[in-house]
């Protein structure tokens, strides 16, 4: 017998009363292609672009633009047709007209999928078509432009494959509306609300997780393992680098949702309508996938209720319990239809409960050892770390010359090229081993409460493996540990050039002003609009940096200095600016001056400026001592009320060697933490300072001994918490 | 011709169809009779191959009917709660059935329309239950297909269209080679149209016979013997299905030709012996109390 699938007849009377869906549909595409177009035609009129620049956008608008807001009405499209065309498989009397027709389950199936695909495309190629002519008709036309829409199509035919068969699947599965709906949500919205109460377990118990970038099984939940995410990040990156990776995923994963929702149609049996979900394996591994997660997601929410440690796990114990049965009761009475089913099944219920209690103790006992993990060596390709918080005010983009004039700048740490400190070409058996120090003392850090070792802050490491997989976490360090890296990653590596990247940049990049940061925190201009000063500056600059050796840019720097570029952009699509404008980026970097930096030094004096505080003449120092301790599981500092005022001569000499103004505070240097200095001078003005830890004379040591003492807070006195 | 073997169903704990078996000769009218959840609308679904028999195999032409799209477009299912696409009118549906159908034929379908006084142009949606059922059996008449499987067709429909839909039929069978099977409650209607008789209950059949072998069969009989014994002696040599007694009136239904019951009877010189007609009815009562459905412990 002839396929009845793709006759236009049987269409035609599939299709009665069925217009509805293409006008939707049609209304959909309309929105996301012509009037998309016309929007931004009027924007970059308004904007003043140029034809020729128009011309770049409306090609990359193509490319990027209508990729973006079509995958929405595809993703719609494919859940409309997906749910219009088996929902009849909920009802018996549905099923019994439709089944007793003479037409194989086969044929019916890939005649709804067909009739879909027809209902879809259709008003797509005419509203493809009507934007194209929108576009022709403003005198933008090209074969590109019909190969980039001929693209578009084929990217969001994908995509709407991919999602239709996802759906399917889902209602093919059920037998229910309610059943069907979490069966749906299971498959588009479950793994990425996994992968947050993954993200949450592990930022609340690993101590060195990096929250900030997925990678690995979050990255895995949260990009790729949702039809409508995987779909429309296929879509915005199609392009892009990751487009193949993304395509072979796409294809991958329609396949297998195709192959199941088909093999499940086949099969599934007419009287299957009115039960829950028709597998009963299905509706078991469902119940545990989704009440285990919301057990220790809810579990979550109540640990996060009060404010102090020492009841949050109270809290968290009991959000467990109560999350496990709640959710598993819910999920019960919503499979089986009657609230009375709600503890109805106890052998479950324990069964999930100790899933959940496993999955607590694995976070709360760290059985991953998730925190002492680093790559074994031989496995490690590359290493970035991330400098922001380590150079703190210092910090500077990475900068590459492309060609004459035109600059890339990036300021992502996790980018390949910035702060990528030891490639794999230079990985250093040293700077490996420093690293594997800071990450086995980790544990003492975590101790927290009962620690008396002083962290300064944490960085970020992306671990680069042979295999090309990356591994990202974030580490507690101390002073020493910080010296010892960058010492390592200047003399070794190549932390030197990327970190003063900027030397780079050609006569036509500098800015109008170069400021000196002053050490009572006043900004002094020493360069305005004087180009050719400026160069001086920065030749004098390049020659420190250039002999300055590992240990000199690691002193504490006597000022740093602001200054000001208009970095010329590669022209790019990104990037485009209209006519009269030029494509540049203003950026200020910040520069640390060292001591060892004699021509830069000697420059800014000759400037007329460079005060530091080896030239203001302090009238006194007042000096506060901090009290810390622990209570109720908190850590609080005290600070004395009246503070000791040093006015001798000889006091501020002994004194003014230790002084760094606060600005300068450098995490490779030690710093006494249990003092607040304030500086008054002759004038008058005040500014704050901190006190270099190895420079501290010995009257102020021994008072610092005797008064700020680590004690127990009494209650009502302290003024500060840190959680 | 359509043949069951040994066909069983679950849904479930609950065995709707129970290893039955049977054949439907072709030309001829086959009731499908039974108790309420013997089993008769499964039995028709899984000929009509809408479900899967989860053992046994139904032959329809000597062909397995589940996932046979060959033969499936030479039976048409009339379901007893049927469902029809929203919005459509009986021309959207002729048009949608033609689609499946080859043999569907359009003049006849407008034609009985006419005849049965319905509207082609109007929605199904405003049609009464008993319209419903009128339109569903012109579509399976008009489908043109060997086999009409009808869910208590009659059901709902005024006395005046069941004579209409009977007549229907009759001219059918004349018209070409036709074969309802016809799943009902309404023994008195069945009686009229049936040429053959399935007697389903709880899930097993009880009987499969010709309607007129079946009268010729089973007979009822008023008599008054002279005394108990010889009332027991005919007891014990009739296959009696049910007896009982109002005073010295003894009424058998029993098992066996006339013939041989009154001779029977006469060999113990009755007082008064008489034998009334059964209906189909009073057999299916029969039959099933046996089988141990009791009618005494559904009436108070």
């Amino acid at each position: 017998m002839r396929s009845r699938i793709f006759s236009f007849k049987t269409l035609k009377a599939a299709s009665k009363n069925q217009l509805w869906i293409p006008c939707l549909l049609a209304l959909g595409f309309f929105m996301a292609f012509p009037m998309a177009e016309l929007v931004m035609f009027d924007e970059w009129k308004v904007d003043g672009y140029t034809v020729r620049q128009i011309g770049l956008l409306y090609e990359n608008l193509w490319k990027d633009g209508l990729l973006f807001t079509g995958c929405f009405v595809t993703i719609f499209a494919a859940a409309v047709n997906g749910i219009h065309g088996f929902l009849y498989l909920y009802s018996s009397r549905k099923t019994d007209f439709y089944h007793s027709l003479p037409v194989k389950r086969s044929e019916m199936f890939w005649q709804k999928t067909w009739t879909g695909i027809v209902y879809t495309e259709v008003p797509y190629v005419v509203m493809a078509f009507a934007a194209l002519c929108v576009g022709a008709f403003r005198g933008y036309f090209s074969m590109k432009i019909l190969g980039l829409a001929a693209v578009m199509l084929a990217v969001h035919l994908l995509v709407y494959l991919l999602n239709y068969f996802a759906v399917v699947l889902a209602v093919v599965l059920t037998g229910k509306y309610l059943t069907g709906v979490m069966v749906l949500g299971i498959f588009f919205l479950y793994a990425p609300a996994l992968g947050m109460v993954i993200r949450e377990y592990r930022s609340i118990f690993y101590d060195t997780f990096w929250r900030a970038t997925d990678y690995g099984l979050l990255k895995l939940l949260s990009d790729y393992l949702s039809p409508a995410l995987l779909g429309g990040r296929f879509a915005v990156n199609c392009w892009q680098e990751e487009g193949l990776r993304l395509l072979a995923a796409v294809l991958c994963a329609a396949g297998i949702f195709g192959v199941l929702s088909y093999m499940l149609y086949r099969n599934r049996a007419s009287e299957s309508a009115g039960c829950s979900i028709i597998s009963v394996k299905a509706a078991k591994l469902f119940k545990f996938m989704v009440s285990v997660p919301c057990g220790l997601g809810i579990g979550v929410i109540f640990r996060s209720l009060p404010n102090t440690g020492d009841h949050r796990k109270i809290w968290w114990g009991f959000g467990l319990i109560l999350g496990t049965v709640f959710s598993h009761g819910v999920i019960e009475v919503l499979y089986q239809g009657e609230f009375r089913k709600f503890l109805s099944k106890k052998l479950e219920l324990a069964a999930v409960g100790i899933l959940v209690l496993f999955c607590s103790l694995w976070y709360q006992l760290g059985l991953g050892k998730f925190d002492s993990y680093i790559p074994d060596r031989d496995q490690l390709k590359a290493l970035n770390i991330g400098t922001e918080g380590i150079f703190r005010g210092s910090y500077a983009p990475f900068i590459r010359k492309i060609s004459d004039g035109e600059y890339e700048v990036t300021s992502g740490w996790y980018n390949e090229e910035q702060n990528l400190i030891f490639p794999e070409e230079e990985m250093n058996e040293e700077f490996y081993g420093i690293l594997s120090d800071i990450v086995s003392e980790q544990d003492k850090y975590s101790d927290g409460i009962s620690s008396d070792s002083v962290w300064m802050g944490k960085f970020p490491v992306k671990y680069t493996l042979s295999s090309g997989r990356v591994i990202y976490r974030e580490y507690f360090y101390n002073t020493q540990d910080i010296y010892n890296l960058l010492r390592c990653g200047y003399q070794e590596g190549a932390l030197k050039e990327r970190k003063y990247s900027f030397l780079c940049l050609g006569d036509d990049c500098l800015g109008d002003t170069v400021s000196w940061e002053s050490f009572d925190d006043r900004t002094v201009t020493i360069i305005s609009n004087q180009k050719s000063k400026y160069r001086e500056l920065m030749e004098a600059l390049r020659q420190d940096i250039e002999e300055a050796s590992a240990e000199e840019l690691l002193e504490q720097p006597i000022g740093s200095l602001d200054m000001d570029f208009h970095i010329a952009m590669k022209e790019d699509v990104s990037r485009l600016v209209p006519p009269g404008r030029k494509a540049e980026a203003s950026t200020t970097i910040c520069v640390d001056v060292f001591p060892a930096f004699e021509r830069t030094i000697s420059f800014i004096k000759d400037m007329g400026d460079g005060e530091n505080l080896d030239s203001v003449s302090m009238k006194s120092v007042e000096i506060s001592y901090i009290g810390s301790g622990y209570y109720d599981g908190g850590y609080y500092e005290q600070q004395q009320a009246e503070p000791d005022v040093f006015d001798r001569p000889e006091q501020i000499a002994a004194l003014r060697d230790a002084l760094v103004p606060y600005y300068l505070e450098r995490p490779w240097l030690e710093y006494e933490g249990r003092v607040m200095v304030n500086c008054i001078m002759e004038n008058g003005a005040e500014f704050s300072c901190i006190l270099r830890k190895d420079r501290i004379p010995d009257f102020l040591e021994e008072l610092i001994q005797e008064k700020a003492k680590v004690s127990d807070a009494p209650e009502g006195s302290m003024n500060e918490v840190i959680e | 011709m359509i043949q069951i073997q040994d066909c069983s169903k679950k849904f479930d704990d609950i065995c709707a169809v129970d290893h039955v078996s049977m054949d439907v000769c072709e030309g001829e009218v086959f009731g499908l009779v039974g108790s309420n959840g013997a089993g008769k609308s499964t039995m028709l679904r899984m000929i009509s191959g809408i479900l899967k028999p989860d053992t046994g195999q139904i032959l329809v032409d000597g062909e397995n009917v589940y996932e046979n799209p060959g033969i499936k477009e030479t039976l048409f299912y009339v379901s007893d709660d049927a469902w029809f696409p929203a919005s459509y009118t009986p021309d959207n549906l002729a048009d949608f059935l033609k689609c499946y159908y080859s043999t569907f034929d359009p003049q006849r379908f407008s034609t009985l329309m006419k005849q049965f006084q319905l509207d082609e142009k109007r929605k199904i949606s405003t049609f009464s239950k008993g319209m419903k059922k009128q339109l569903l059996t012109i579509l399976g008449v008009s489908a043109g297909t060997k086999y009409l499987f009808c869910d208590e067709t009659f059901d709902g429909l005024d006395p005046v269209m069941r004579q209409a839909v009977k007549s229907l039929f009759a001219a059918e069978i004349m018209r070409r080679n036709f074969t309802p099977v016809i799943a009902s409650h309404n023994l008195r209607e069945l009686e009229d149209i049936c040429d053959h008789v399935g007697l389903l209950h709880k899930g097993g059949i009880l009987l499969s016979r010709q309607l007129e072998d079946m009268k010729f069969h089973i007979h009822k009989i008023q008599c008054v013997l002279t005394d108990r014994e010889k009332e027991q002696e005919l007891e014990q040599e009739l296959e009696v299905i049910k007896l009982q007694r109002q005073g010295s009136l003894l009424m058998i239904t029993a098992r066996g030709t006339k013939k041989e019951i009154l001779e029977k009877i006469r060999r113990r010189n009755p007082l008064f012996c008489e034998v009334i007609p059964l209906t189909l009815e009073e057999i299916f009562i029969s039959e099933t109390e046996v089988a141990g459905y009791e009618i005494q412990n559904i009436f108070f």
